[in-house]
């Protein structure tokens, strides 16, 4: 139970937030409403609402892709700003880091396919972590490397750069980045291993982990290459599996025999099998995510566990309303985005 | 007296000119022969193309299949997601060539460099996409090539089969018309300068 009155009124406070989500299902079933100007309707008296002025921007992709990621740092930052003074707050920092750094990876993109500036599209959410728009101004890799205060990060990019300089290894190198940053801030705050702060935060952490496996998988990245850039992660049955398989398929195979990845091993498979290709990756980890988040804080709806669920609930709600506002936007086969959106079988 | 043949021009019904006729339509029943020739063996390049043309229906299944993962891709994951994508993207590089076959040119294009640079962290639906899209043009490419050549060597047939015609049924029989009429006038002209000696002799020994 929580100690700290700032931290239990933080708690509170993030219960009442969560209540201003909305249910999954719903959304789920909005891919079938028939006009913009009804799911505008329902979309009004939303946060989502607020953003859009009219039914015609439902079908703005620019617009949609825009107002998911401001509702969803809106969210996230609300958060921080209660959570400000008490032991979580790096923390929650830390988590929506993410956006920095995938930032910071666009920036690496750029220079090293020798992008101009214009090219050049970073997500319009900061979280100070890394100060995306002094990096963004780098025009050679010198200079982003003179730019960065993280020493961690530093040394991370001075590596790749004197390296390979393969889109790959530093791609693996800014996720592991992430969980560790993501680990070292729990042991800040002194989070034991049962504790569900430190369970939600690692379920999360894995979910991010096997993301990449999966895609690294499908890309067919070398074993070593994989071994080597996360090795010490604390995933070990994740990570025996990555080191005996070299695709996908065999990849998913292995995982099947895990119950905690069975259902999500299935729904992938199930998609290479109908369109070639493991294309729906994000979704089920999302998803995934999301309920697992949901279990653990479930097992302390009181502690602090319960807001990194809730910034993952938020997430994943914003996944939802993209995917459906987008996929109407793009003439997608609504039973295909009723799928894609439906909750994990397992 | 000149008289006019449509492809022949203007006939002078003389020995000499009746001579360079007949030279000339040897030469255009030799062309007319070589131009056949050439006709079978564009029609010979033009089937073994078709294996090859067939297949485009693969390939429009497949694009239709990568532009289905495409829309996939925009609802999935969104345009920002994609123009990371496009961030990683280096621009497919071709290389012209144009090849002679029996005198028609056909252009053919060869890809020189076309590296898919994908990264763990696109969102798998944009990778599949790219993915299909490089599959789908890695066979389109030879296929235009093929199409390419088909129209080409198409066209040069329909031209072939134009000029055999036209020498078969108009210049040739034109040429024939032209050298019987400079027979007959020849042959006339022959025969109205025997009766004239023959009439000039009996007056000569009537006198």
């Amino acid at each position: 139970m929580l100690k700290r009155a700032k931290e239990k009124y933080l708690v509170v406070r993030t219960h009442g937030l969560k209540s201003h989500l909305l249910d999954p299902e719903d959304i789920r079933s909005w891919v079938f409403v028939e006009s913009d100007e009804s799911l505008f309707e329902k979309l009004s008296p939303t946060l989502y609402g607020s953003f859009f002025e009219g039914p015609e921007d439902l079908s703005n992709v620019a617009k949609v892709e825009d107002v998911c990621i401001k509702v969803n740092s809106f969210r996230a930052r609300r958060v921080i700003s209660l959570s400000r003074g008490t032991r979580i707050e790096g923390l929650i920092t830390t988590f929506m880091s993410k956006y920095d750094i995938e930032n910071l990876r666009r920036i690496v993109f750029s220079l090293l396919f020798g992008r101009r500036m214009e090219e050049l599209r970073l997500l319009p959410v900061r979280f100070g972590v890394i100060d995306v728009d002094k990096l963004s101004k780098a025009r050679r890799f010198e200079d982003l490397l003179e730019m960065l205060d993280d020493k961690k990060l530093k040394r991370l990019l001075s590596t790749w750069l004197s390296g390979s300089r393969e889109v790959t290894e530093i791609d693996l190198a800014l996720d592991r980045y992430y969980i560790d940053k993501l680990f070292s801030h729990l042991k800040e705050i002194k989070a034991g291993k049962q504790s569900p702060i430190y369970q939600i935060v690692y379920s999360y952490a894995e979910n991010v982990f096997l993301r990449t496996l999966l895609k690294a998988k499908y890309l067919e990245v070398d074993r070593e290459l994989l071994s080597r850039a996360f090795h010490r992660v604390p995933f070990k049955r994740l990570l025996r599996i990555s080191d005996k398989t070299d695709t996908l398929p065999e990849f998913l195979d292995e995982l099947i025999n895990l119950s905690p990845y069975k259902a999500l091993s299935v729904e992938i498979r199930d998609a290479l099998k109908e369109v070639g290709e493991p294309w729906v990756i994000e979704h089920v980890i999302g998803k995934r995510a999301y309920t697992d988040a949901l279990r653990i804080s479930l097992k302390g709806s009181m502690t602090l566990a319960y807001i990194i669920m809730y910034l993952v609930a938020s997430e994943w709600e914003s996944q939802s309303i993209k995917t459906v506002l987008l996929g109407r936007a793009s003439k997608v086969d609504p039973e295909v985005l009723y799928n894609l959106l439906a909750p994990p079988s397992g | 007296m000149k008289v006019s043949f449509r492809s022949v021009g203007r006939v002078l019904p003389t020995k000499g000119f009746l001579i360079r006729l007949r030279e000339r339509t040897r030469l255009l029943r030799s062309g007319v022969d070589a131009l056949k020739m050439k006709r079978d063996q564009l029609v010979k390049e033009s089937q073994n193309l078709l294996p090859d043309l067939r297949k485009r229906n693969d390939i429009e299944k497949k694009l239709e299949e990568a532009y289905k993962l495409l829309r996939l891709a925009y609802a999935a994951a969104g345009p920002d997601e994609m123009r990371k994508a496009a961030l990683l993207t280096m621009p497919l590089l071709t290389e012209m060539k144009v090849r002679s076959v029996i005198g028609v040119e056909i252009p053919e294009i060869e890809m020189k460099e076309f590296a898919l640079a994908t990264s763990p962290s696109l969102n798998a639906v944009v990778i599949a996409a790219a993915r299909k899209f490089s599959e789908a043009i890695r066979e389109l490419m030879p296929l235009v090539n093929s199409e390419a050549k088909f129209e080409r060597l198409a066209a040069a047939l329909a031209d072939t089969m134009r000029k055999v015609n036209a020498l078969e049924k108009i210049i040739i029989p034109d040429h024939e018309a032209a050298i019987k009429y400079i027979e007959e006038a020849l042959e006339e002209d022959a025969l109205e300068e025997f009766l004239r000696v023959k009439k000039y002799r009996q007056l000569k020994r009537g006198a």
